[in-house]
């Protein structure tokens, strides 16, 4: 008998399991699938420019292997390790999350005119993917905390807020709206989960939006990816070259694909392949099928989630489903939205598939809390 | 809401305190249940459900629905190469190599991976004999992925450069002409072709259409850059076909021997350009022919990039006596033992001869004319000839035409026809003029032509230098289509061989005799006709033109120095003839004493 509280379980009984929910199942091997499916796309995305920049096909894939390797091991003792006991880590993720993200703008490593890296040991850490994870852990934890005063704006939005702003700023100072978007919408769609009035999630929301607005029309660079997204069929040789690519690579592939490794895209046609456009070669090389089958296991990862975040036995497993699985969701969204031209396209990566050592550690990592919130849920 | 205010009061004890169960409340539904936060999750589902059906859509849309306009810039991937068939051969009448397409390293950069393009512009400078302002401005380019520095280099040349260990260096191979007898060994014959393999003159350029390769076509996908062909990629491929091999007469080492000697005498004699002709008599086929010049910039004699012998027309002056005397004894109207008066001075319509080659008033006959090279001699025998018969006469041995006897077809690119004006535009003394080879201009080839007819029993035959085209089959084709002609009787020629021959016993060419064989020739010493003074000056060409055996003519042989320091025929022209014969004589393994 797992009960939140005595009280609850007058309300009505929790029923003990003695085997975890086939939805645990399906989560656990989806997320393996897509790890697998990543590494099988990284190999094939990455060999071309590996050998032209390193004389080694693995120069990439070798890593992403590692990473892989290394997600895989955090995933499965992730899955065995209590969730309830995260909200003792939450301030020091908070406190580190943060300071990491000081330290990148101190001695962070720049590439492609953003300093979104730190190094250490020889390789690069992305602190702005591990602030995600400490968001959630924490808004969960201070969401719970307070979640009697969810209408009080004084007592949970306000400071929420401040928090976001410090955050935000921080990778804004990158700078990376991408991920400073997708943390403002990790917080507010947790606290939207948790029922914080919709009034005050707007209060948060429209700044947050007009500050998005504002960084647009001051880069030139990001104006360029925003008349990208708007106009990349009339110009399909500069601003639109990435996203026209894309959605070439994608035709390309058809129905059934052209088979891994077969594909144009990592051939110098798309940037960034076995990265942000890591999804034109899945979909080019395995095809609509491929394609489909790789969004429904993402899809099942997030509605999986989001049914745990209503079947969890408390608030605190409840609100990291749903942080966890709304992480997901915008991740999923905002990267194929960028390559299937919904939206500008912002270098936000692809869970489980994109080359990326911290962003594939980190998604294993929440993955796994979100496994073992599931396993204990009804 | 009293609820709320209350619980705000105990919010310092929110784990003990007791939900409140108020219907209305925000936050008292349990989780897991049917409750206020379980319906906003249900709304992040349906949310969820809804973007994800967007994106398959989209993906349905993009993939399978409008496919065909979203590959619509599927086009830039594509590459259509050009696949050259490879150029054909030039081979020698052995079926040596003369010219052979092989491939040579070209050595390029890569801007974008040169770390330091100063550096490595000043390390390749000396190897690579280019300016480091030029080699820097290229390597700096880092637009470019590709910088070819120096295409075509030698295998010794790449081996320095690739021993430098630069980053971004990248050596290509492409196709390029090699000599394997040397890049000068009959460069005037051969001709030229640029880097691209576009032919500049000589027979790469008059049978550059039999010589290049057809191309193929090769359209496949290729990655961005434009340099890998991607795997399976292929759309369409059509194959090349390299060209036909020429086979010409040219015999590689009478060659060689002729080179050296023209040029050793090019070099003493002070000229300014010489050429040397060895023709077989019976096929008239081109054994050797060498033209060298004198650099105008440094002094060098070397083997010329065109061919004078086919383009320079020069004056022959004393070697076309023999035509005229020729053609005098052909139509009967003198015979060999026939006597001549010869006066130091005659007149001939309104101009007075001078005798310049014979001191006195003295009786020689038609073989004496000939041997001391008698202008007056000569003007007396043309006279028994009419305008027409000379000038048929002249045309017969060649003259006035291409050397491949056809109206229209030059025998060789650019080649030159010499001058001879028609007879019924001559006047005054042209007559007597042209008789001893004024006012008319011929070619070294015209001239071997012309001499080759008296060694080959009177038959003009077209002096051939391309014998055949080879296909990538081995199928052969001739190229020539030479039409010989009967010009003189077969006598006439005999007695003008014995009468050229007493030429080099005891006559002007006494130093073209070769030991141990009969040797017939003339010389001519012409003055050249100046076209800034508008008169002749006091620069000669000189010629010697001849044939050996006598009894059995095996070869033909020209030779003509420009501007010789020492200016007559007999000290110049003539000794040089006399070590070509020798010496192809010898090769050609024709028995001494014929």
């Amino acid at each position: 008998m797992r009960l939140i509280d005595q009280s609850l379980g007058q309300a009505k009984p929790v029923a003990t399991r003695s085997s975890p929910p086939v939805r645990y199942l399906v989560l656990l091997a989806s997320t393996l699938l897509l790890f697998l499916t990543g590494a099988v796309t990284v190999l094939s995305a990455s060999t071309p420019s590996s050998i032209n920049q390193a004389g080694d096909a693995f120069a990439t894939f070798g890593w992403h292997a590692a990473y892989v390797t290394v997600a895989v091991f955090v995933l499965l003792t992730t899955v065995g390790f209590d969730y309830r006991r995260w909200r003792r880590f939450a301030p020091a993720l908070l406190i580190l999350a943060t300071s990491s993200l000081v330290a990148v703008l101190l001695w962070g490593r720049s590439s492609g005119g953003s300093q979104r890296w730190l190094e250490i040991a020889g390789r690069t850490v992305q602190p702005s993917e591990i602030v995600k994870f400490a968001l959630v852990v924490s808004v969960a934890s201070f969401l719970d905390q307070r979640r009697y005063f969810l209408d009080r704006f004084d007592r949970v939005t306000f400071p929420i807020g401040v928090g976001l702003v410090v955050i935000c700023a921080l990778i804004l100072a990158q700078p990376d709206l991408g991920t400073a978007i997708m943390i403002g919408a990790i917080a507010i769609g947790m606290m939207w989960a948790a029922g914080v009035p919709f009034k005050h999630l707007a209060s948060l929301a429209a700044p947050g939006l007009a500050v998005g607005l504002l960084c647009v029309l001051g880069s030139p660079y990001r104006r360029d990816r925003v008349l990208g997204f708007l106009s990349a069929s009339d110009n399909p040789e500069g601003a639109g070259w990435q996203v026209t690519q894309g959605l070439l690579s994608l035709a390309n592939g058809g129905l059934r694909g052209t088979g891994i490794s077969a594909g144009h895209a990592q051939w110098g046609w798309v940037p960034a392949p076995h990265t942000d456009f890591v999804f034109a070669v899945v979909g080019e090389q395995l095809g609509f099928i491929g394609a489909l089958a790789v969004l429904i296991l993402l899809g099942a990862i997030i509605l999986t989630g989001f049914r745990t975040a209503q079947l969890a036995p408390d608030v605190f497993g409840s609100l990291l489903a749903a942080g966890i699985s709304v992480w997901f969701l915008a991740q999923v969204v905002v990267n194929l939205g960028g390559v299937l031209q919904f939206l500008p396209i912002t270098g936000v990566t692809l869970p489980f598939i994109s080359y990326g050592g911290t962003a594939l550690v980190v998604n294993a990592l929440a993955a796994g809390v979100l496994l073992n919130v599931t396993r204990q849920s009804i | 809401m009293s609820v709320l205010s209350e619980t705000r009061t105990r919010a310092d004890s929110i784990s003990s305190r007791p939900i409140p169960r108020s219907e209305d409340s925000l936050v008292t539904r349990p989780f897991g249940q049917v409750g206020y936060r379980g319906r906003r999750i249900g709304l992040l589902i349906l949310l969820t459900t809804f973007l994800l059906v967007g994106i398959a859509g989209r993906l349905l849309q993009v993939q399978i629905i409008e496919r065909e306009n979203f590959l619509g810039e599927l086009y830039r991937h594509v590459d259509h190469a050009s696949l050259e068939g490879q150029r054909g051969r030039i081979l020698d009448r052995d079926g040596g190599f003369l010219v052979i397409t092989d491939h040579l390293p070209s050595i390029g950069v890569n801007p974008q991976l040169v770390q330091r393009p100063m550096q490595v512009a000043r390390s390749l400078s000396p190897i690579l004999g280019k300016s480091v302002e030029d080699l820097y401005s290229r390597i700096s380019n880092r637009q470019l992925q590709y910088v070819p520095l120096m295409r075509q280099v030698s295998p010794e040349v790449e081996q320095k450069v690739l021993s430098l260990d630069l980053a971004g260096l990248e050596i290509r191979s492409e196709e390029a002409r090699v000599y394997p007898k040397g890049e000068d060994f009959a460069r005037n014959l051969l001709g030229q072709v640029d880097v691209d393999e576009k032919p500049l003159n000589g027979l790469e350029a008059q049978f550059s259409e039999q010589l290049s390769g057809k191309a193929g076509l090769r359209t496949e996908y290729v990655s961005a850059s434009g340099s890998i062909r991607l795997p399976g990629g292929g759309l369409s491929y059509e194959a090349p076909h390299p060209g036909s091999d020429i086979q010409i007469t040219l015999h590689t080492g009478t060659q060689y021997r002729v080179e050296e000697i023209l040029k050793k005498a090019v070099l003493e004699s002070g000229a300014n350009w010489g050429a040397a002709i060895v023709l077989d008599v019976e096929t008239a086929e081109v054994l050797a022919l060498a033209d060298v010049n004198r650099s105008q910039s440094d002094g060098q004699v070397r083997v010329s990039g065109a061919s004078g012998s086919y383009l320079n027309a020069f004056e022959p002056g004393s070697v076309a006596k023999t035509l005229t005397i020729a053609a005098a004894l052909d139509l009967n109207r003198i015979s060999t033992d026939e006597i001549f008066a010869i006066p130091n001075r005659y007149q001939f319509a309104d101009k007075t001869f001078d005798e310049p080659y014979v001191d006195f008033d003295r009786q020689l006959d038609v073989s004496e004319i000939l041997a001391k090279s008698s202008n007056v001699g000569t003007i007396q025998i043309s006279e028994r000839l009419t305008h027409d018969e000379l000038y048929e006469y002249f045309r017969g041995f060649g003259l006035g035409a291409y050397s491949s006897g056809l109206e229209a077809t030059p025998a060789f690119p650019n080649e030159s026809r010499g001058r001879l004006v028609p007879p019924r535009q001559w006047k005054g003394t042209d007559h007597a003029v042209i008789s001893f080879g004024h006012s008319v201009s011929v070619t070294a080839i015209q001239l071997a032509g012309a001499y080759n007819v008296i060694a080959n029993d009177g038959r003009f035959v077209p002096p051939t230098l391309a014998r055949a085209a080879i296909n990538s089959q081995g199928s052969v084709s001739p190229l020539s289509a030479a039409k010989s002609r009967q010009v003189l009787d077969a006598t006439t020629a005999t007695q003008m061989r014995e009468m050229l021959e007493r030429v080099v016993i005891d006559g002007t060419g006494k130093r073209a005799a070769v030991d141990g064989y009969r040797v017939a020739g003339k010389t001519g010493t012409a003055e050249k006709f100046s076209l800034e003074e508008g008169d002749y000056g006091e620069r000669y060409t000189t010629v010697f033109a001849g044939f050996a055996p006598v009894d059995n003519p095996r070869v033909t042989v020209v030779v003509v120095l420009d501007e010789p320091t020492e200016h007559g025929a007999s000290q110049t022209a003539a000794p040089v003839f006399s070590q070509i014969t020798d010496s192809t004589l010898s090769t050609l393994g024709v028995a001494k004493g014929g």
